[in-house]
């Protein structure tokens, strides 16, 4: 079994960050990502997911450390989304070697 | 045979409720909203699918427009130009009475004073949409370009908002800003309906009168059963709030609805443009200026605005504030 050990960084927040958030990633030099829309509990209440103001958005990240450690200060240190409920964690996972050119 | 029995009963109705009790009915499409309420606050686990409520709010967005649109292209536009001036003058004075209330009496923080107060400037399209059932059932006949100032009311309260909240020096980012704003779903269906209507003219009732204009009332009591879910879930948040709040989102429209009325009146409008113009005034948006304002000034509460202008001011408006604004119209403007 080939594969090569990336990081993924996942991030949960709101739907109405996405633009904003997405263009900061672009800008830090992500290549791809996903997006899943979400609901869910927290500190910041219910998301119910009913309607557009009201919903999470779940975005994967498959990345190297470098790039990881990168988005990690960036997130840290920037005030820009400190009213936004989020959510960020790491995991280790195997990419299969052909999606790893 | 059932058209002879339809017309004793509603005949019937008619002698059994005099002029003013009939106005005060309820719509039928209302009732679809008071019956997702009641769903709602009983705990049932029920919701439309959002893609079908997003489906249902196209629909009415592009009926809308389409029905502005046919009406511009039998007129002279340029001959509006005077009225858009005064709609957007109403755009920026509504909130800017709202902040001072909001703020001196309210004291809520600068920006959520000023976040309200966008809300309660901008317009609700699902309370315009009430507003023109309601016409219709009456057979009160409307200025059509109607739709035309619900575009129009759709920027200046988010702008004056903003401004309201940290000034102009300070480093909004207008380029996010107008993305958010100007180009929202919304403001671009109704756009897409008043081109099509426009460029159509006439044309549009012979192909696309069963889709669009046949079902707009079906489509708006399935979108009114699950605002009203919707807003029912908000209803827990009130007390949290306090009820300064629930009697803002109550007392404000109207007062709003009056300076509607007076500009209606500056305007010549009929007594069913009136009534829609007074809507556009009462009503608060829960859509695209919570999007814009969420990234716009990100320190508001955003429940704070959404609980007043989903949990109470459109419940209000649409079963007691559309009759009642009716009511002051025609007393106002004698009909």
């Amino acid at each position: 079994m080939e594969t090569t050990t990336k990081v993924m960084m996942t991030i949960i927040t709101e739907q109405n960050l996405e633009k904003v958030i997405i263009h900061d990633l672009e800008d830090l030099g992500i290549e791809g990502y996903t997006i899943i829309e979400a609901k869910g509990k927290g500190g910041s209440g219910v998301k119910s997911g009913a309607w557009m103001n009201d919903t999470n958005i779940q975005i994967e990240l498959i990345l190297d450390n470098a790039l990881a450690t990168k988005i990690y200060n960036f997130i840290s240190d920037t005030k820009k989304y400190d009213n936004y409920s989020m959510m960020v964690y790491l995991s280790e996972v195997k990419v299969l070697k052909r999606h790893n050119r | 045979m059932y058209a002879n029995y339809d017309n004793s009963v509603s005949g019937k109705q008619i002698l059994l409720l005099n002029e003013k009790e009939r106005y005060m009915s309820l719509d039928p499409v209302v009732m679809f909203f008071i019956a997702g309420f009641t769903i709602s606050l009983m705990r049932v686990d029920f919701k439309l699918p959002s893609a079908i409520y997003e489906f249902l709010s196209i629909m009415l967005l592009i009926t809308i427009g389409l029905k502005g649109g046919i009406e511009l292209s039998k007129q002279n536009v340029t001959n509006l130009i005077g009225d858009v001036g005064l709609v957007l003058l109403m755009g920026v004075l509504i909130p800017l009475l709202a902040y001072p209330i909001l703020y001196f009496v309210g004291r809520f923080k600068r920006v959520d004073a000023a976040s309200i107060a966008a809300h309660y400037g901008s317009v609700s399209v699902g309370t315009y949409a009430v507003g023109v059932a309601f016409l219709e059932t009456h057979h009160v006949s409307y200025e059509s370009h109607m739709p035309l100032y619900l575009v129009v009311l759709e920027i200046p309260a988010i702008v004056v908002g903003i401004i309201l909240a940290q000034g102009i020096s300070k480093e909004t980012n207008w380029g996010e800003m107008a993305q958010e704003s100007f180009l929202a779903k919304s403001i671009v269906l109704l756009f897409v309906g008043l081109f099509i209507g426009w460029a159509a003219g006439e044309r549009i009732h012979t192909t696309l009168d069963p889709f669009f204009f046949a079902p707009f009332k079906g489509i708006l009591a399935l979108f009114l059963l699950e605002m009203g879910i919707v807003a029912a879930s908000q209803v827990g948040l009130l007390k949290k709030y306090g009820l300064f709040l629930v009697a803002f989102g109550i007392i404000f429209p109207v007062i709003a609805a009056a300076v509607g009325l007076e500009f209606a009146y500056m305007m010549g409008l009929s007594l069913g443009g009136a009534l829609l113009l007074m809507i556009l005034a009462a009503s608060a948006s829960y859509i695209a200026v919570p999007a814009a304002v969420r990234i716009a000034l990100p320190e508001a509460n955003p429940g704070l605005s959404l609980t007043a202008s989903l949990g109470i001011t459109f419940p209000f408006n649409v079963i007691v504030g559309v009759p009642l604004y009716f009511k002051m119209a025609q007393m106002y403007l004698g009909g």
